[in-house]
C-alpha cells in the first residue's frame, strides 16, 4: 500500500516529487518522526551537495563552508517561519494544524533538496570545466552565477507548484490555497533573503579571504542593499 | 467519456457525411497504443548480446517491459556491454583519422565520455521523470539510459564505414 510510509522508505521522495495525492494526503495527516528525519536528510544532503559544488570553484574550504551554509539557511528559514506559517494558515482559511503546515513546507523543501542534489553532479562538472577564479570578474563568473540562480529558481518554482497543488487539495478552495501560499512565500522571502545575506559568501570572491562568516556579516541588510542598487541604477 | 458513441462505427454523422458520388472515406485506423506487455512478443525474456541488439532496434517496447520486470540486471549489463563494444569499435574507426596513439586513445575517450556524461545526468533525469509523474524506479531509468546508449552506439557502428571513408 502506497500510504504505508514505513514500507516505502526512500521511495517516499519520488512520491512527493510526483505529487501523488492519496499517499501525501495521508502522510500530512499523520505525524511520523521517521518520515521527518527522512525529509531533513534529503534537504541537508541535497542542498549540501549542491552548495559544495557551487563553493568548490573558489576553494575546497569554501566548498565545505557552502555545504554547511546552504542547508542551514533552508532549515533556519523553515524553523524561523514555522510558527508564523502555522498561524497564518488557519487565519487565511486553511484548516490545518501547526504540524500539518510544517509538514507541507517540509515536503516542498524536500523537492528543492532532491532537485538541487540531482543537479550537483552537473554543477560540479560545470565548475570542473570552468577556468580558475581570477581577481578580475570575467564572463565565466557571471555565467556560473546565472547558472546557480537558474537552477535554484527552477527548484523553487517546481517545489512551490507542488505545494500549491497540496494546499488546493487540503483547503478544497483555490482562493484559500493562493492566499496561504502567497503569505508563506512572502514570509520565507523576507527571512530567507536576510539569512542568505548574513551567511554569504556562497561562490566567494577571489579578492577576499575564504571565511565562514564575513566580519561585517550583520552590517546592513538584503533589502537595504537592493534599495541602494536600485537608487544607483536610476540616479 | 461515460456516454456511448451515438454514431455506429463505419457510419458518418449527417453533418460530416461525404457528398454523393465523392470518394469513399478513408478506413478508420484503430488506435495502436496499448499497455506494455499486452503483446505476447514483449513478454519474451531477452538473453544475450545479439538478442539485446535486435530487441533495442526492432522492439524497444520489449526492452522497456523487460526492464520493468524483477531482476533486470542481466539485461542492463547486456545493454551496457553493447554500448561499450560498439563505442570501442567506432572509436577505433575515428582514431584511424590521426593514427598513432589515437588508435587506442580515441575509443577509450569515447567510452569514458559517453558513460561519464550518462552518470552525471542520471540523477537529474530520474528527478525530472518523477516531477513529470513517471512511476519508473531508478533502476528502470538507469536501464533506459543503458538502452539509449546501446541504440546510439549501434547506430554509430552503422555510420562507421562512412566515417572511415572520410578519415
Amino acid at each position: 500500500m502506497a500510504t504505508n510510509s514505513t514500507n516505502l522508505g526512500f521511495r517516499q521522495v519520488s512520491v512527493i516529487l510526483r505529487g501523488e495525492p492519496e499517499p501525501i494526503n495521508h502522510w500530512i495527516r499523520q505525524w511520523d518522526a521517521g518520515r521527518i528525519v527522512l525529509y531533513l536528510t534529503v534537504i541537508v544532503v541535497g542542498t549540501g551537495l549542491y552548495g559544495a559544488a557551487v563553493g568548490s570553484w573558489r576553494d575546497p574550504q569554501q566548498a565545505v563552508y557552502t555545504a554547511f551554509k546552504f542547508p542551514l539557511i533552508i532549515l533556519l528559514t523553515m524553523l524561523g517561519n514555522g510558527l508564523l506559517n502555522g498561524m497564518l494558515a488557519p487565519l487565511l482559511g486553511l484548516d490545518a494544524s501547526f504540524r500539518q503546515s510544517l509538514q507541507a513546507i517540509l515536503m516542498s523543501f524536500v523537492i528543492v533538496g532532491a532537485i538541487l542534489g540531482s543537479f550537483s553532479p552537473v554543477f560540479f562538472f560545470l565548475i570542473w570545466n570552468a577556468p580558475p577564479m581570477t581577481a578580475r570578474l570575467t564572463g565565466v563568473y557571471y555565467f556560473i552565477q546565472l547558472a546557480d540562480v537558474l537552477v535554484v529558481a527552477f527548484a523553487g518554482v517546481a517545489a512551490n507548484l507542488r505545494l500549491a497543488q497540496l494546499l488546493r487539495r487540503l483547503s478544497g478552495n483555490v482562493n484559500v490555497s493562493r492566499r496561504v501560499l502567497c503569505a508563506w512565500l512572502a514570509g520565507n522571502l523576507l527571512l530567507g533573503s536576510q539569512l542568505g545575506w548574513i551567511l554569504r559568501p556562497f561562490i566567494g570572491s577571489p579578492t577576499l579571504p575564504v571565511e565562514f562568516l564575513r566580519k561585517n556579516a550583520f552590517d546592513g541588510n538584503f533589502f537595504e542593499s537592493v534599495f541602494h542598487s536600485l537608487n544607483q541604477l536610476f540616479s | 467519456m461515460n456516454d456511448a458513441n451515438p454514431t455506429p462505427p463505419g457510419k458518418w454523422p449527417e453533418f460530416a457525411a461525404p457528398a454523393p458520388g465523392s470518394n469513399p472515406p478513408p478506413p478508420v485506423i484503430p488506435p495502436t497504443s496499448s499497455k506494455l506487455g499486452d503483446n505476447e512478443s514483449e513478454r519474451k525474456p531477452i538473453s544475450g548480446l545479439v538478442e539485446a541488439v535486435e530487441a533495442i532496434l526492432r522492439q524497444p517496447r520489449r526492452v522497456m517491459f523487460q526492464l520493468m520486470q524483477p531482476g533486470p540486471g542481466g539485461l542492463i549489463a547486456a545493454l551496457l556491454g553493447i554500448a561499450v563494444i560498439s563505442s570501442l569499435i567506432y572509436g577505433i574507426v575515428v582514431g584511424t583519422f590521426s593514427g598513432e596513439e589515437q588508435i587506442w586513445a580515441a575509443p577509450l575517450k569515447i567510452v569514458a565520455g559517453l558513460f561519464i556524461s550518462a552518470l552525471i545526468c542520471l540523477p537529474s533525469l530520474y528527478i525530472f521523470s518523477c516531477l513529470g509523474g513517471s512511476q519508473a524506479r531508478l533502476v528502470e531509468v538507469f536501464g533506459l539510459v543503458a538502452g539509449l546508449l546501446a541504440l546510439m552506439t549501434v547506430l554509430l557502428i552503422g555510420f562507421a564505414p562512412v566515417a572511415w571513408v572520410f578519415s
